[in-house]
């Protein structure tokens, strides 16, 4: 009457036991977990940007959600450092789309909140759009690295009529970084760059 | 004993608005998660099932109301009073499931085993039992589930008479979830081993309960028609390849005339918990989409000086296996980050340790994400 104990744990891949993360690497297991937070982090992130940009929000509400938003960067949007160096803060890059010409410009991650918040549309609607896409997480020097793909709708109003629309295709950079805190050392995922890959018209 | 942890496991639910009665999910969940030898993977398997359910219910629109039974609380009168005690509408779905030993009387009469509630045969509750006074009660759906042995016991006899009378988130997902649990009628009824077989528990789980998870998993985030016969089917495969157990099933499941609620991604009533304590209806207020985002906002800190011993309590979050820590942040930055979260479901709150005054120091949990 008794179940019998099994300790063939291959039959079950991706639900192996895993070791409290005390070891400097993260099983297969761990990594997937990770992944699946990634994904939603990044959805998170896409809500804040929408909420952000949402002409209706008080700017309190506006300043509570990027506050939300730069927690999810590499040095909370300030300058971090990762191998062995200093970086300048995280960048978003933004692009605009006229004549079928695509321009694209980098600006520190807190000055393009900061400028979302104010973009001088009457509206604006930021959308996500498709599944967040994630590459295999991989060990770079003492921590891991990998890159996740978003889109997103914009669109900017000026009264009734729309006077710009794009999708845009994002890859933004994946750290699984050890951070230290109160209780001890642990993995956590952290954003860095956020690139343009494409821009079409919405 | 086992620190301050609220094992319950708690629940969450999810309304829909502007509806008065909601549709509810009733899930009792038992698990023998002391037993030496099994233990750990009962627990496993109460936290994945928990977890589950919490996903069915949220995928469907229905409020959940899961209660665990395990540790101190295990046992037959416990059990028996859960399922005695269920209050369910005639479009409620009720979901039993168990983890830990069984067996069965050389005489039994039924293909499906006693669970093992305690150490004396008095304590082995035959499974189609609870079938049946859960059936007494016309849910629109019923799930029965065991996953412990069905293996002939010396000295265990039948058991004809029950249990005293007088005496428990992506677009596509969520369809596939309706499908299966939010938009049907009739019963299922499992066992993850057939007559005389044992069943394997793996330190992840129970094999059977491993293989439906995985199962489950495929089809509702699958492309092809969710089925009920197809999941047992699949499941079954697994079970035998993995366990070397072959599970029992009977399917009686047809289309609902009443259709489950569109899911709205949070609730603007109060879920339930089944600990009495509103910690978790609080969590799930903060997150509820249908809230003012500025309340949302303007709760966090009420909510941390209630129930947190500190801004700089510690949370941790952890993944599905429940052992990969994904998130450790304080507890004024995990508010923070669930008021604004815009894709947070629901929690699965695995422990809590609190200080003399009752407030948490310390918090273990899952979170449930809606998948877009």
């Amino acid at each position: 009457m008794k179940k019998y104990l099994l300790l063939l744990f291959i039959a079950f891949a991706g639900t192996f036991a895993v070791q409290a993360q005390e070891s400097d690497n993260l099983s297969e297991p761990e990594i997937e977990e990770l992944r699946e937070r990634t994904i939603q982090l990044i959805t998170d992130f896409q809500g804040y940007l929408t909420e952000i940009g949402n002409k209706s929000n008080s700017e309190s509400m506006k300043d509570y959600y990027i506050k939300s938003a730069l927690h999810l960067f590499m040095g909370n949007g300030d300058s971090y450092y990762i191998d062995g160096r200093y970086h300048d803060p995280v960048i978003m890059e933004v692009s605009s789309l006229r004549n079928g010409i695509t321009t694209v410009r980098p600006k520190p991650m807190k000055q393009y909140l900061q400028n979302l918040k104010r973009l001088r549309y009457t509206s604006v609607r930021i959308e996500k759009a498709e599944t967040v896409r994630i590459s295999n997480i991989y060990k770079v020097g003492d921590h891991y690295e990998g890159t996740a793909i978003f889109f997103q709708y914009f669109e900017g109003k000026q009264g009734e009529r729309t006077v710009y629309r794009d999708k845009t295709k994002k890859a933004v950079k994946i750290y699984v970084v050890r951070e230290d805190d109160d209780w001890g050392t642990h993995w956590n995922v952290k954003f860095g760059d956020i690139k343009v890959e494409e821009t079409t018209a919405g | 004993m086992k620190k301050i942890f609220f094992l319950m496991i708690a629940l969450v639910a999810v309304l829909f608005a502007g509806t008065l009665k909601a549709q509810t999910m009733h899930g009792i969940i038992v698990a023998n998660i002391d037993d030496p030898s099994i233990g750990e993977s009962c627990l496993k398997d109460s936290y994945t099932m928990e977890v589950e359910m919490m996903a069915i219910a949220a995928a469907c629109g229905y409020e959940a109301n899961v209660v665990t039974i395990s540790g101190d609380d295990y046992s037959y009168s416990n059990v028996e009073k859960a399922v005695q005690r269920l209050k369910v509408g005639s479009n409620d779905m009720v979901f039993f499931y168990y983890t830990g030993h069984g067996g069965r009387a050389v005489d039994d009469k039924s293909r499906y085993p006693q669970m093992a509630l305690g150490h004396t045969d008095r304590e082995m509750m035959p499974l189609y039992k609870v079938d049946e006074k859960i059936a007494s009660k016309s849910p629109k759906f019923r799930i029965v589930m065991a996953d412990c042995c069905n293996s002939f016991v010396a000295g265990m006899s039948a058991k004809d008479l029950m249990l005293s009378e007088e005496t428990r988130i992506k677009g596509s997902a969520e369809k596939n979830y309706k499908s299966l649990f939010g938009s049907v009628s009739g019963n299922v009824l499992v066992c993850s081993s057939s007559v005389g077989e044992p069943s394997a528990a793996l330190t992840e789980g129970g094999a059977f309960t491993l293989s439906f998870l995985k199962e489950l998993s495929s089809m509702v985030n699958g492309n092809t028609q969710p089925d009920w016969n197809r999941l047992m089917e699949s499941t079954k495969s697994r079970t035998t390849r993995v366990g070397k157990h072959t599970p029992l099933y009977e399917v009686n499941v047809r289309n609902s005339s009443s259709p489950a609620p569109s899911y709205n991604g949070g609730g603007t009533v109060a879920p339930t918990t089944n600990n009495g304590d509103d910690f978790l209806a609080a969590l799930m207020q903060l997150t509820s989409q249908n809230s003012n985002k500025m309340d949302r906002i303007n709760r966090v800190d009420p909510l941390l000086a209630r129930y947190f011993a500190s801004p700089r309590a510690r949370v941790e979050v952890y993944g599905r296996s429940f052992n990969t820590m994904v998130s450790r942040e304080t507890s004024a930055d995990f508010l923070a980050r669930v008021a604004t979260s815009t894709s947070l479901a629901s929690f699965v709150v695995l422990s809590a340790e609190k200080d003399s005054n009752g407030k948490i120091t310390y918090l273990k949990l899952h979170e449930i994400y809606k998948q877009n």
